[in-house]
């Protein structure tokens, strides 16, 4: 007596175990793909769709594409003008900063002569 | 470019084909146009894919015009860690389609509208055995009273060749789950099915 070992996948199925031999899961693979893929294949749409639905994408990733470029041109304008304010701030500040020092520097001299 | 025709089978013409998606979404994300050429790579396979759920050529028209503008809007943020664009389009519609069956559940109009036709259309020969189209036409209604997972497993599987790793990123569970779900999607199919339509193979007598 010879015993024959197969190589077998169980699965649970409800309360049992189905025991499914590769040779077994092979020939169901083979026959519902021979049966079934030229059926579930079959779907095409119609070239007037394919056609409009294309229009329409490049419609509307042309007008997000513009909207993107339009976003960072005003994320440039905004970091130029932000940094155009920065600099004359800080010359303000410094102009400021001088002539506050100028006028100490000013009454500082008169108490010493005075 | 394959546009139309049969997908890649050889291990080097799949990773061609990867590698020039990779740069076609790379340049998608700067340039219009270049969306276009995805598109139209995908969008028969992503309408077979609805109209496979949907047997209805308006509903599977307007979920696939949804699947690209949600892909449109989505490309700038999508980055390949790991999930092929393939399988990220997929998932897309997979997503729609899961939508697609809640607001079926509670307006049910689903038909099998058209399969006589389909089934002549692609067979394209007049003399084809009825016996065959008979069959063929049972097989369709039982994939058609399939769950949703299932039958999204079953079109991914033997309709895009896809491979477990990536069906398992569509649906958005691990691989050992779809193995599983594989296997009891074929014995449930063989039990509804019996196994005439093995065409004579005697593997289950053993």
């Amino acid at each position: 007596m010879s015993l024959r070992l197969e190589p077998t996948v169980s699965i649970k199925h409800g309360n049992t175990w189905e025991k499914l031999t590769l040779a077994q899961q092979a020939a169901l693979e083979g026959a519902w793909a021979s049966a079934l893929t030229p059926a579930l294949s079959a779907g095409r749409p119609s070239s007037q769709f394919a056609t409009q639905l294309s229009q329409q994408l490049s419609a509307a990733a042309r007008k997000a594409w513009e909207a993107q470029q339009r976003h960072e041109r005003q994320l440039r304008t905004a970091s130029l003008v932000g940094g155009l304010f920065s600099v004359v701030g800080g010359v303000v500040v410094w102009l400021l900063w001088r002539q506050r020092h100028k006028t100490e520097h000013a009454s500082a001299t008169k108490l010493s002569v005075a | 470019m394959w546009l139309y025709g049969p997908k890649p089978d050889s291990e080097s013409e799949k990773e061609a084909e990867s590698a020039e998606i990779r740069q076609l979404v790379a340049r998608a994300k700067a340039e219009p146009e270049a969306f276009g050429q995805l598109y139209q790579r995908y969008v028969r396979r992503i309408y077979n894919y609805h109209y496979q759920f949907t047997r209805h050529r308006e509903e599977a028209e307007d979920l696939t015009s949804r699947t690209f503008f949600q892909a449109l809007r989505g490309i700038s943020t999508y980055h390949d860690r790991g999930l092929p664009f393939q399988a990220w389009l997929f998932r897309i519609a997979h997503n729609l389609i899961a939508n697609w069956y809640r607001d079926q559940s509670r307006h049910p109009v689903i038909g099998l509208d058209g399969l006589d036709d389909e089934m002549h259309a692609e067979e394209g020969n007049p003399q084809a055995d009825l016996a065959e189209r008979e069959r063929q036409k049972e097989l369709l209604q039982l994939f058609s009273g399939l769950p949703e997972d299932r039958k999204t497993l079953l079109l991914l599987k033997f309709v895009e060749k896809m491979p477990n790793a990536e069906i398992a990123k569509v649906l958005g569970r691990s691989e050992g789950a779809i193995k599983v779900l594989y296997h009891r999607t074929l014995l449930g199919l063989r039990e509804k099915a019996g196994s005439e339509w093995l065409g004579g193979e005697d593997v289950f007598e053993a």
